[in-house]
């Protein structure tokens, strides 16, 4: 990694943050430095670090180190030179600096072992903090909630609201300082060289006041502006730099949206968007308006502010009683619904955003405890290896405390390596994070970064990790009798050591266990999703969306005419095989829901829900969705000709007896519109590829008859080469509407693609971690092992001189680093049952085998594990006996 | 006057740097840098060690350059006239050894660097 790939932000933070380190070390040491100069110290440091920076991030690290071995240096002969409290600490820390610098290895992979684990954990907590720990980058983020219409059965609502219920909400709730509601939906922007489509955010005109936000430029909407005046547009800070500054000249005063001129009022922070949607611009919303029109759609999305001193339980219960109130007076449609008030933050952060964080922070910390355990055993075995110097101190006079505190001085130094390294590998990890992650995983509202809060977890972390280090080899000294007796030789190490040795084995053999095999079971869930199929032929099939602009549209005929005039055009270019649209492609998951009877069918009381589409004749063939009875959408079903619809299988297997094509059904209630199902087609994946066990209801309308602006065409195109069949299509938009924008071209297979990058990120992540902590367990594996088998090497080589095979000696190693893999196995696949609850929701298509897909996944740690601790065991069996008997 | 025991590296640098006029403590560093080509740095901790043990034997001095639009004043340092004494018994003393290795055949070849 260079300079370049090193984030900006994180390295600014990481050099300020070795900035405050440094100066807090040149203090200590002012006597040091000419008077009053510690200021420039501390500069001079900044200024050299930079430079070290700017040529990578290598010779930063290098000079950190320079640094920190001259500030050692520095402080050794200060100490020396006079007699205080600090001098023994100085002492310490001057000799466990040469015991490291000797032994060169062990610090090494001690610092990079602590590294993997301090970073990675950071960067989890990082994560973690941003997403459940940091509130709302808004003012009094807690008092902001959405209050919704919630269904009193069933398993959840749309988090939305019919407008009739929100204006009787406004005006008779309490609870809340402000209630404001927001319609997500979209426009043309014209004026440029092509007509673009842009996310638009229709909120009342409370709304910004209500989130406390203030404009970057102009004005934001407050109460006084009316929503049936002039167009006003709010911009978002980022829409306004990519749209508005890429034409190269000054920001327009006004823009053209669906053909009307809009005055730009002001620019505002793009986490002024609290959909998860997102959004370019704000417009004015009028909810009157659209109580007018469409009184019972419940389309209206809310942002509210409580009340000084009332809780979300109190608004809750007074929201539930007026939702009773008002729905008792609304008919049929306020039947089974009630009203709920969820906290801001749930929108903004889903309950999977949630779950991933907390998935990362778990997996991350038992890297860190793998990492901690491997540093652990190579303590021990150091200090194993030092027993004679020990014991040679203790019988000097040194107290127990007094040899314990070099090991503490050491695991300190070592710490304080790893730390400073760990922040570069948290760095780099959220950067490998991020651009794994798909587009829109987390929210605006998230900024992952480094900063005093990771900083401060970091040294915690690096405390406790170093403690533990440190002391553990002080409960390990035993040494007055064994060390010096013989010469410092004994045959085997002590049995307290090598307990220890074996409890630290089990446990990181356990914790990879837990991580590797819950990579498995991810990775195998994603093979098995994308092993799906979506329900439609995917070779050389292209969508584009297209959007008519509302204002000259505002006719359902003229709508229809265009699209037909469009699909027709495009049906006649020679590289085309077949061309439909429909309001929503499979995996888009971007459906509304009706009510329906069907006549002659009995109902239980309410009436059941279905998706419902509009769909153009071609739609069904361009996908290769089957037709399992009577016709799909032709010319015929024109607009004055008998209202008709294509239901899919779900819909007709549970709720129509016998045959379904022929029968009739009414949309909405029993005054709705009477249809005629002259079709049935098999079921495809609405949500994503997982979706086959939630199939829902769908009815498919005709488009000519249930015209909608907003259309996805699917092309099937000849050859592979669709570029022909798209110029095609996209002249033929032009021709037919020259403002009307040709959406982006997706294939139908990146849409598949894309539908499944979350469950990729989350096996690729927590298999990258599994990965490592399989890779530190084998480490360690293998170095304690390796001590453990040079410590007993006397006693193998007296085995062979008095007949044992090597192949015994070989065995009876194996057996020993066997039986401590298997306990540490077994542990850990008892946890990797608990962990797969965690993961539950997670997985897909492993319901019966994961039994075996962890124990798979442990077979294949034992193997490596084995394989690791056979080195050692060879070499054992092939050692030169006389040599090692005689001690040399 | 001759202090009679050698400069260490680090001292006999920043002494160097200091020959052609008054410096602060980056500046000293730069130049040690650009002279060595970048082989020979000082750490901040080092430089300003070595700079207080200096001051302390009266081979530098501190003086105060004017602020400039970029920055407060900076103290600098400048070369004493034992100081120069010192730099210059160093260098002979050092000049000699280099004979002598010379002489062994010890030095390295001119080529390159």
């Amino acid at each position: 990694m260079d300079a370049k790939t090193f984030r900006p932000v994180a390295r600014e933070r990481l050099l300020s943050a070795a900035r405050s380190v440094f100066a807090v070390a040149a203090r200590r040491l002012q006597s040091r430095f000419p008077g009053d100069s510690v200021d420039a110290v501390v500069d001079v440091f900044d200024a050299l670090q930079r430079d070290a920076s700017a040529r990578g991030l290598m010779p930063l690290l290098r000079f950190w180190a320079a640094e920190m071995r001259s500030l050692a240096a520095v402080a050794a002969r200060s100490s020396s030179r006079r007699s205080s409290p600090t001098m023994g600490l100085m002492n310490d820390l001057r000799e466990a600096t040469r015991a490291l610098a000797r032994a060169r290895g062990f610090s090494a992979i001690a610092i990079a072992t602590l590294a993997i684990g301090v970073g990675g954990t950071s960067a989890g907590f990082a994560i973690f903090d941003a997403v459940l720990l940091r509130p709302l980058p808004y003012e009094d983020a807690d008092r902001l909630v959405q209050v919704a219409e919630w269904p009193t059965t069933g398993t959840g609502g749309n988090w939305t609201v019919a407008p009739a219920a929100f204006l009787e909400w406004r005006d008779g709730a309490r609870s809340f300082e402000q209630l404001e509601a927001r319609l997500g939906g979209s426009a043309v922007l014209t004026g440029h060289d092509d007509p673009v489509t842009v996310r638009v955010e229709r909120v009342t005109p409370g709304y910004f006041r209500a989130l406390r936000a203030v404009p970057i430029e102009g004005r934001l909407f407050s109460d006084a502006d009316r929503a049936d005046g002039a167009c006003q547009a709010v911009l978002t800070a980022g829409f306004r730099q990519r749209a508005l500054a890429d034409a190269g000249r000054a920001p327009a005063t006004t823009i053209s949206l669906d053909g009307v001129p809009c005055e730009i009022t002001g620019t505002v922070a793009d986490d002024a968007v609290v959909d998860r949607q997102g959004a370019d611009l704000f417009l004015l919303l009028d909810v009157r308006a659209l109580a007018v029109a469409n009184p019972e759609g419940r389309n209206l999305r809310t942002l509210a502010r409580l009340s000084d001193g009332v809780s979300l339980q109190q608004a809750t219960d007074e929201m539930q009683s007026l939702a009773a109130l008002t729905n008792a007076a609304r008919g049929p449609s306020g039947e089974g619904w009630t009203s709920r008030v969820f906290p801001l933050r749930d929108l903004v952060m889903r309950a999977d955003t949630r779950r991933l964080a907390s998935v990362s922070l778990a997996s991350v910390g038992i890297v860190l405890l793998v990492a901690t355990v491997n540093i652990a055993a190579l303590f021990l075995s150091r200090n194993v290896a030092r027993t004679h110097e020990t014991a040679i101190r203790r019988a000097l006079g040194a107290s127990r405390w007094r040899t314990a505190r070099l090991s503490i001085a050491e695991a300190g130094l070592l710490g304080l390596a790893g730390a400073a390294a760990g922040l570069v590998v948290a760095a780099w990890t959220l950067e490998v994070f991020s651009s794994l992650m798909p587009a829109g995983t987390l929210p605006a509202q998230v900024a992952i970064g480094i900063d005093w809060r990771v900083l401060l977890f970091t040294a915690a972390v690096t405390l406790v990790v170093s403690l533990i280090c440190g002391l553990l080899p002080a409960f390990d000294s035993t040494p007055e009798a064994m060390g010096i007796r013989a010469g410092g030789r004994s045959l085997t190490t002590s049995r307290r050591t090598g307990l220890l040795q074996h409890g630290l084995l089990i446990i990181e053999v356990a914790l990879a266990t837990v991580v590797l095999s819950s990579a498995a079971l991810l990775t195998i869930s994603y093979q098995q999703l994308t092993a799906q199929s979506p329900g439609v032929d995917t070779a050389r099939l292209q969508t584009a969306r297209l959007i008519v602009p509302g204002p000259r549209y505002a006719s359902g005929q003229a709508t229809a005419g265009f699209y037909a005039q469009v699909l027709d055009d495009i049906r006649r270019s020679p590289d085309v095989v077949s061309v439909g649209a429909a309001t929503s492609l499979p995996l888009e998951g971007w459906l509304y829901g009706t009510r329906f009877l069907v006549d002659g069918e009995a109902t239980d009381g309410v009436p059941p829900s279905a998706h419902i589409l509009s769909a153009t004749p071609g739609y069904f063939e361009t996908l290769g969705v089957p037709l399992r009875a009577g016709r799909a959408f032709d010319a015929t079903d024109a607009a004055h000709a008998t209202p008709v619809a294509v239901v899919n299988e779900t819909l007709a297997r549970r709720f129509i007896s016998g045959d379904a094509v022929g029968r009739r059904m009414r949309l909405g209630s029993s005054t709705g519109t009477l249809l005629e199902i002259i079709g049935v087609v098999a079921d495809v994946k609405t949500y994503g590829l997982g979706d086959a066990s939630l199939a829902t209801p769908e009815i498919y309308l005709a488009h000519a008859q249930q015209p909608a602006s907003s259309m996805a065409l699917v092309i099937r195109t000849r050859t592979d080469d669709a570029s022909g069949a798209l110029a095609h299509a996209r002249e033929a938009v032009r021709r037919a509407d020259p403002l009307v924008p040709f959406g982006p071209v997706i294939p139908m297979t990146a849409r598949i693609g894309a539908s499944a990058s979350l469950e990729r990120f989350r096996a690729t992540m927590v298999g990258l971690l599994g990965a490592v902590a399989g890779l530190l367990a084998l480490v360690g594996v293998y170095s304690i092992r390796a001590r453990q088998t040079h410590a007993r090497m006397s006693e193998f080589c007296i085995r062979l001189a008095l007949g044992s095979t090597r192949r015994q000696v070989v065995a009876l190693n194996l057996l020993t680093g066997g039986r401590v893999i298997a306990t540490g196995l077994t542990i850990g696949l008892l946890a990797s049952f608990a962990a797969t609850r965690l993961l539950a929701t997670w997985l897909y298509g492993v319901a019966g085998f994961e039994g075996w897909i962890l124990a798979g996944a442990a077979a294949v740690l034992g193997l490596a594990g084995m394989a690791a601790s056979a080195i050692p065991a060879r070499r054992a069996a092939r050692a030169d006996a006389a040599a090692v008997l005689r001690g040399v | 006057m001759p202090r009679g025991s050698p400069l260490t590296g680090p001292a006999f640098q920043v002494l160097l740097a200091l020959v052609d006029g008054p410096r602060h403590g980056y500046a000293i560093t730069q130049e040690i840098r650009t002279r060595t080509g970048g082989i020979e740095g000082l750490t901040a901790s080092t430089l300003y060690a070595v700079l207080k043990r200096l001051l302390d034997e009266g081979l530098i001095t501190e003086v105060d350059t004017d602020g400039t639009a970029a920055g407060p004043p900076r103290r600098a340092y400048a070369l004493t006239r034992a100081g120069r004494a010192e730099g210059r018994a160093e260098a002979a003393r050092l000049d000699a050894l280099a004979r002598l290795a010379r002489s062994k055949q010890w030095m390295p070849k001119r080529s390159g660097r």
